[in-house]
Formats: C-alpha cells, sequence, structure tokens
C-alpha cells in the first residue's frame, strides 16, 4: 500500500476547508489527478485544434459549429437514457430502437390528425411503459438487461416497421415541435438548453442527493448495498423507467431538427451513447459513469466524425471512430484500475 | 452438556525411522513445517496414511489441517529450511507438489465446495474430472460415459439418473457425485483427500458418505484422509486419527482403541496459560436485555433463544453450518424466521428487511467484506456515509453536502485510526484490516443498539484484529449490544463476556464468567454428543428444505 507516502493531509480539517473546490477536488490534488479528470477536454481541445491547422478554409466555421450543436442534443439526451441505467448496473440496449420508435410513432400519430398535446402524451406513457417493461424483465424476473433489452429493442425494431412500412413520416409534424426543437435564442438553438437543464437536473440528483447516492451504490456493489437497507430493485426498475423518459425526449427533439421520423434512425444514436457514457467515466468524475463527462465525450465523438468527413473521408469513418472510441475509454478505464491496483498492492 | 473429561496426558505421535517402513505405506510424511508471517501453521508434523485406510484427520481452526490439505493439493509449498521428506506410493517425492504433480501421483481431492459444475448433468461432471471416453477425432462416446457414470453413481449408492443435472441434487447427492468421480478415475487413485465433505449435511446422511468412502476403499486400495469437525465420523469411519493442535500433531490413535473425550481432550489442549479470561473485569458490566429472541427458527436455526444486553459483548461460537450466520441474517431481517419473535426492548419486532432491522437500531456487518460488506469501487466517505443517508433531513432528494459529508468521515476515519487517513481514496486500496475499521465506522455512527459482526477480524494481522477489538470494547461501553459471531475461539475467549455455542443450528451452550476460554468454547462445541439428537433433527429439516429449495 503506497497510498499513504502521496501526502495526505493529516488534518482532515485543513483538508475540508480548502475551499469551494474541495467539494470535487480530489484531497492531495496532483498535477496527474487534474490530467485525468480534465484529459478529454484536453483531447476534445487538441482536435479541434489539429482539424482548424489541417482543415483552415471548412473546419473552424460557423456552419460546422452549426451543425454539431444542432445535432448533438438529441445523441447527448440518448447519451444520458444510457447513462442512468449504466449507473445502476444495467445494460439497456433498446435505447437506439426507443429513440426511433419514439420519433415514428409521434410521426405516425400526427400523420392520423391527432393533436400535437395528445400525441404528446401518448409517445411519453408508452415510453414509460417500455421503459418499466424493460425494469420487470430484469429486475422482477431476474432477466439479464443485456439480453431483456436486446429483446425489448427488437422489438421495438420490428414494430418500427409496422408504423413506417420503410417510410419516411414527415405529414402533419406539428408546429410546436418544430418551433421547440429549432427556435434560436441568443444564437442557440433551444433544446441545447434542454440539455444543460436536464443535464444539471441529473448532476444535483445524480451525485448530491441520497437518491443518486443509492444508485451508483447499487451499481457499483449490489449485495452491499442491499445490506445497507437500499432497495436496490426498486432503484433498478426506475433507473430503466428513467432512462425512457430520456430517450422520448431524444426522439422528439431528433424528429423535430429533421423535421421527418426516419425508419432506420434509432441504431446509429446507441453505440455512441454508450462510447459516450464509457469515455465520459474517465473525466470529470473519473471511474463513474458521470454527467459533464458523458456530454463532454459525446461532443468529442462528434467533433471527430465531422472533421475526418470534412477531410474528405467517407460514411464509413463515423462507426469505425465511435467504435474505437468505446474500445479506447473502456480500455483506458480497464487498464487504469490494473495498473492502480499494481501501485496499491 | 456432558461434564467435561480430566484431560489425559498427552499422547505423543510416535515417530521417528518407523514411519516410513509402515506396510503399505501411501502417504508418509516427516518434519512438515509451514511458517506464514508472524505465524507458525505447522510444525514439524509426521503423517502415515496407509493402503485400504480411513485415517482421520481432526482439530480445532487454525490447527493447520487445511494448511496441511494445501501442500498436499500443491497450493503451499512447506518451509524448505525445515527439510521435509514426503513418500508417496513407495517413492520419495520432493515437496514442494504442483497440482499437477499431486494428480498425476494419484492423489485426489473432494474439498468442502466439491468443486462440481450445478448446471451440468452428473454423468459430465463425472467426465470432466475422471476423463472422458473418446472414440475417432475425440469425439466423446457418450453412451460409453453414461454407462461408465451409471455405474460410478450406482457404486456410491446414488439412485439418480446420471443424466439428472447438478444443480437439481441434494447436498448429500453432490457429495456423492464428487466422490463417484474419485471412483471412476481411470488414471487410478492412490490417495483420496477429504476435506470436510460433511459439514453441511444433516446427521441422518453422513452414513450414505461413510457408505461411499467404503466403497472407494474396497473397489481402489486406495489410502483416505479423512478431514472433520464431526467427532463421532472418526469412530464411525476411521481407524487411524492424527489430531492437529496449534500446527503440532498432537495425538496418533488408534480409532478402536479411544474414546470421545479423549480425542476431544487433545484438540483442545491442556488447560494451561490460559490468556485472556479475566472473570473479574468481566462482571457487573452487562445493563438489561435489548433484544430477546424467543424460539426463533429460521432455515438452519432451531428454536434459538438468546437475550443480548446492553453493554456487553455477546460470542457466537460454531462452525460455518452451525447456524450462528443465519442467526445474524435473522436479527438484521435478511432471513424471515418461521417461527419465534424477537422482541426489541420488550416490544415484538417483525423485521421485513435491512431498513427496517436499520430503522429499529440494529447493525449488520456481514462475513465477506468485500463483496457483501463494503463497495470497493466507491469512496471511503461513499461506504461511510451511505449508512446514514436515511437521516438526511428532506429525504431522497435533499442536497447531500459533499464538504460536511468530507468533515464527517474524516472524523470516523480519524476515530477508528483508518490508513491511510484520507476520506476520498476508493475503499479497494485499503487493506483488509483497514477496510473493516471503514466498515465499523459506517455502521457505528449510526449508534445502533444491537451490533452484530459475522467474523469481524477473519483474515486479519495482530495489530488490526486489536483494533476492531478495542473499537467493539467502546461501543459496549458505550451501549451497545455487541453480538461477535466467529468461528475464532480465541477471539471469542478474549473479546466476550459470554459466549454461545451453535451447534446444528441450535445453541447448545452459553459460557460465562470463568467458563470463557478457548478450551472450555472447544470442549462445549465438540464434547456435546450426547445434546446431538434434538440440534441435528433441526438439521435434517434443512437438508430437506434445501432439496425443495433447489
Amino acid at each position: 500500500m503506497s497510498v499513504e507516502e502521496q501526502g495526505q493531509s493529516p488534518d482532515p480539517s485543513a483538508e475540508a476547508g480548502t475551499g469551494r473546490f474541495s467539494a470535487w477536488m480530489p484531497s492531495g490534488g496532483t498535477t496527474l489527478v487534474i490530467l485525468e479528470r480534465f484529459g478529454l477536454l484536453l483531447l476534445l481541445f487538441a482536435i479541434i485544434v489539429a482539424f482548424s491547422v489541417a482543415l483552415p478554409d471548412s473546419f473552424p466555421t460557423d456552419q460546422t459549429l452549426t451543425a454539431i450543436v444542432s445535432s448533438q442534443p438529441a445523441a447527448i439526451f440518448a447519451a444520458f437514457a444510457v447513462l442512468v441505467p449504466l449507473i445502476a448496473g444495467e445494460f439497456d440496449l433498446s435505447v437506439g430502437f426507443g429513440l426511433g420508435f419514439t420519433s415514428v410513432f409521434f410521426a405516425w400519430l400526427m400523420g392520423n390528425e391527432i393533436t400535437f398535446a395528445l400525441a404528446l402524451l401518448i409517445v411519453v406513457v408508452i415510453g414509460l411503459m417500455i421503459g418499466a417493461v424493460n425494469g420487470w424483465l430484469v429486475v422482477h424476473l431476474g432477466m439479464n438487461s443485456f439480453i431483456a433489452t436486446l429483446g425489448s429493442g427488437t422489438i421495438l425494431s420490428g414494430l418500427i416497421l409496422y408504423f413506417t412500412n420503410g417510410q419516411i413520416l414527415s405529414e402533419n409534424l406539428p408546429q410546436g415541435l418544430l418551433d421547440a426543437t429549432r427556435t434560436e435564442v441568443v444564437g442557440i438553438v433551444l433544446p441545447v438548453f434542454y440539455v444543460v437543464a436536464v443535464g444539471l437536473f441529473m448532476w444535483y440528483v445524480l451525485e448530491h442527493t441520497p437518491l443518486g447516492r443509492r444508485m451508483y451504490a447499487t451499481g457499483a456493489g449490489v449485495e452491499a448495498a442491499r445490506l445497507t437497507g437500499i432497495n436496490t430493485q426498486r432503484l433498478r426498475f426506475f433507473s430503466f423507467v428513467a432512462g425512457s423518459m430520456l430517450w422520448v425526449i431524444a426522439g422528439l427533439i431528433n424528429t423535430g431538427r429533421i423535421g421527418a421520423a426516419y425508419p432506420d434512425i434509432g441504431p446509429s444514436f446507441l453505440l455512441p451513447a454508450f462510447a459516450a457514457c464509457f469515455l465520459g467515466a474517465t473525466a470529470i468524475k473519473p471511474r463513474y459513469f458521470n454527467v459533464w463527462g458523458t456530454v463532454a465525450a459525446s461532443i468529442l465523438v462528434v467533433v471527430g466524425v465531422t472533421g475526418f468527413q470534412q477531410a474528405g473521408v467517407k460514411e464509413w469513418i463515423e462507426p469505425v471512430f465511435t467504435g474505437m472510441v468505446l474500445l479506447l475509454a473502456v480500455a483506458i478505464s480497464v487498464r487504469t484500475s490494473v495498473l492502480r491496483a499494481r501501485l496499491h498492492d | 452438556m456432558s461434564t467435561r473429561s480430566s484431560s489425559p496426558a498427552p499422547r505423543r505421535a510416535s515417530r521417528g525411522g518407523g514411519l516410513f517402513s509402515t506396510p503399505g505405506l501411501v502417504l508418509g510424511m516427516e518434519g512438515l513445517s509451514k511458517t506464514f508471517p508472524g505465524q507458525r501453521a505447522l510444525d514439524r508434523v509426521n503423517l502415515a496414511v496407509r493402503r485400504k485406510e480411513v485415517h482421520g484427520l481432526v482439530g480445532a481452526n487454525g490447527s493447520g489441517k487445511s494448511t496441511l490439505v494445501k501442500i498436499l493439493s500443491g497450493y503451499h509449498g512447506p518451509d524448505a529450511d525445515a527439510a521435509p521428506t514426503c513418500v508417496f506410493a513407495g517413492a520419495k517425492v520432493a515437496l514442494p507438489l504442483t497440482p499437477g504433480e499431486s494428480h498425476r501421483l494419484g492423489m485426489r481431492f473432494v474439498h468442502q465446495d466439491l468443486g462440481l459444475v450445478p448446471s451440468l448433468s452428473i454423468s459430465e461432471n463425472i467426465g470432466l474430472a475422471a476423463g472422458f471416453p473418446t472414440g475417432v477425432a475425440r469425439r466423446i462416446r457418450w453412451r460409453a460415459q453414461l454407462a461408465l457414470a451409471r455405474e460410478g453413481v450406482r457404486r456410491v449408492g446414488l439412485e439418480r439418473s446420471p443424466q439428472t443435472i447438478v444443480e437439481r441434487l441434494s447436498p448429500v447427492e453432490r457429495v456423492l457425485v464428487a466422490i463417484s468421480r474419485v471412483l471412476l478415475d481411470q488414471e487410478g487413485t492412490q490417495l483420496l483427500i477429504m476435506d470436510e465433505p460433511t459439514a453441511n449435511l444433516p446427521h441422518s446422511e453422513v452414513e450414505r458418505v461413510h457408505a461411499a468412502v467404503r466403497e472407494i476403499v474396497g473397489g481402489t486400495g486406495a489410502g483416505v484422509l479423512y478431514v472433520t469437525h464431526r467427532i463421532e465420523e472418526l469412530f464411525a469411519l476411521c481407524s487411524q486419527i492424527t489430531v492437529l493442535r496449534d500446527g503440532k500433531v498432537a495425538a496418533l490413535l488408534a480409532a478402536a482403541e479411544t474414546d470421545t473425550d479423549t480425542v476431544v481432550a487433545e484438540i483442545v489442549g491442556q488447560r494451561v496459560d490460559q490468556k485472556g479470561a479475566e472473570p473479574g473485569a468481566r462482571e457487573g458490566r452487562a445493563g438489561g436485555a435489548v433484544l430477546v429472541t424467543k424460539a426463533i427458527s429460521a432455515r438452519v436455526c432451531n428454536d434459538v433463544s438468546v437475550e443480548l444486553r446492553r453493554g456487553e459483548i455477546a460470542g457466537a461460537a460454531g462452525e460455518s453450518a452451525s447456524g450462528k450466520s443465519e442467526f445474524g441474517r435473522v436479527l438484521f431481517g435478511l432471513t424471515q424466521p418461521t417461527s419465534g419473535t424477537l422482541l426489541l426492548e420488550g416490544k415484538p419486532v417483525k423485521l421485513a428487511g435491512p431498513a427496517e432491522a436499520m430503522a429499529a437500531g440494529i447493525a449488520l456487518i456481514p462475513p465477506d467484506r468485500l463483496r457483501q460488506g463494503s463497495i470497493g469501487e466507491l469512496s471511503v466517505r461513499e461506504n461511510v456515509t451511505l449508512a446514514s443517508l436515511d437521516r438526511s433531513v428532506g429525504g431522497a432528494l435533499a442536497w447531500l453536502s459533499i464538504r460536511q459529508e468530507k468533515r464527517d468521515v474524516a472524523a470516523i476515519v480519524r476515530d477508528f485510526d483508518v490508513r491511510p487517513s484520507g476520506t476520498e481514496h476508493r475503499l479497494e486500496m485499503l487493506s483488509g484490516g483497514n477496510r473493516q475499521k471503514v466498515l465499523l465506522g459506517k455502521w457505528w455512527q449510526r449508534k445502533p443498539k444491537v451490533f452484530v459482526l459475522d467474523e469481524p477480524t477473519s483474515g486479519m494481522d495482530v495489530g488490526a484484529k486489536a483494533a476492531v477489538h478495542s473499537a467493539l470494547r467502546r461501543a459496549a461501553a458505550d451501549g451497545a449490544a455487541v453480538l461477535v459471531l466467529s468461528s475464532d475461539e480465541v477471539e471469542l475467549s478474549e473479546l466476550c463476556d459470554r459466549v454461545l455455542v451453535f451447534r446444528a443450528g441450535a445453541v447448545i451452550d452459553e459460557l460465562a464468567g470463568s467458563r470463557l476460554s478457548r478450551q472450555d468454547i472447544l470442549t462445549a462445541y465438540y464434547g456435546n454428543g450426547d445434546t446431538g439428537g434434538k440440534s441435528f433433527q433441526a438439521s435434517e429439516d434443512l437438508g430437506t428444505r434445501k432439496e425443495q429449495l433447489s
């Protein structure tokens, strides 16, 4: 054990009193810790600089920024939808199809001349029910979440085909939704504000309330959490329901932004969402799945993809880059914990 | 309990040159020592097992039994400087062994956990250990394998199709499957080593295991080294008995020429240099009863009535299957009693789960610190505050001040002398002892009225142990009723004001005052064969219930 040699401040009051940052700066904050915490942001910055130098005419422009800013909110909400169950220790693979289903189902309802408010209510309720079914399969039937959500997601993919017949649905989309996803305030589209608002709320709940702490504990050690009086079953169930709410939002934002519901939109969101969560867990609050790390990672992925596409690489770069990011993120977290274990043994 | 027999003079094992000239010797070991840091686990041990002989190996916890078995299986190497000699099946063998070597020599093991794959069939489990008959292109000849397995199963007295999935078998049937694997081993078994195969079995089923062991001896001519905690087994099954005490051979006895009292006396040792028993200091500390159980029965537990008192450290002794852990789980709402009542401060309570138990002022530190007790991936602070989240004003969505948490946890870390002293390390970076100190702090901040600890110091060094003990004494002095469940008799005798002896699910004895030495506890545990009738009834119930469950 070499932790003792790392220069811990022996006086705990001094540690607690180092000011505002003490709440989230680790005690004995070394450059290494800071590097770990903000490494992702540095990498993001480096990528931006690199592409700006390489592609001075197209990359560092307003168009690029607008494209990224308007396309990202749906992806970040999808990542949030993955994040909540992940924190409670569960995988939700139905997020992509859930998002796609929300999108086409909403468009289909509108095409059948239902009012905006009613269609909104229906997709929200159906979404919550799908989340509840996922939670029931995993928590009450005891299924592995990987398998359960793979199954429910596949069913959703069938429903997407049923409602679209493979066609793009764009008729009668409500002006309200288009306004809510396209209006700009101080030059920024509204969904960015939704991301910030929901992100702040999630950050508050997950990192600063007993509820969030219990979710992290459930994910990191379900048996120990249970033996500390935590209702782990209810929390795991809840995580799927909360996640479903988030992919419903993602689906709606995406429909409004594009102005149409594509039958094949869902799956392309899933892997980037997982990549963002895992890469996000290497930063901001390292080794914990966390909100702001997820946001930063999500932006990093899209910046990288955009840059490569502008450099003339074809569409294949997106899944390749995303997949590599996912593997790299997981490799980093595995390696650092192995390294740490070695250092401290 | 039966009165303690007067301790006979210790019989020394016969030793010297005669050992290796024993006729029919399978395993002969001389001068076997093993030293762990700070502890001599084995001290010049001699052991001789003959062909067709069931050789019993007994001893209290920590007497060196498992170390001896682990040296044979190649898990540990003996001290080299002691220059042990080992003869196996007529040839001199160099120590340390490797697992492959001990297998090649013809040693087969039936460990307490059996090593069966529950989701596979009997036949497949047999094939995995004993080898599959193969045909062209190494294809398994399933029909031949089934025939072989059927034969093996029949010979150990198991009336099951070899295609039965092991999961569906009762505990005793699983033991029989493990034994049948040895019987069918195509490479030939010279020595079968069985490590407490009957520890989790009810009395009535032990005979089935014995019959299977006799079949092995008759069928293969192998020798058997049979490790057990049950004295009556020695007389039912074994011809020779080696008693280990404190890493030394205390006695080598012929079963036909000895009796229970003698064996128990050898396990327990002489009543000399008693340590820790200070009756004067212990008396008058206990206050009124906080928690009373009346005839609690639950799974393993049978009719347990005990009283836990304010300011007192009570202990529970017994083996892993004795029901003491189950009793602890009942007190924390993890196991629902099937009958009986629980009175907390005079009022009957029903504990539906840990949350209710915590609200009632009960705390439990479970035996598995790594998995059940703590969350390695979370920080020290997060682990500690996990037990106080329900106290935060404003419910589940109230703001948690991390700064306040740091201050609180820093105080606890200082109080319990956790090292390193920071609050933000991941808990998995701490040593076992410090991890346990964190858990003590986690639960102690709730000021529980009843503090139950299951194996609180297992695997700890002396210093960490002492720290945990002093924390518990402090808890008792502050008015808590402390209950320590431990299989370490030394710990119980040093720490506790009163010790409940669990066996087969029941409390068979209660020791207090001057009767609190390690020897007293061991004598109560091993020497009470005559009270077995009723208590074993309980574990028979357990057996059938387990069957129903599985």
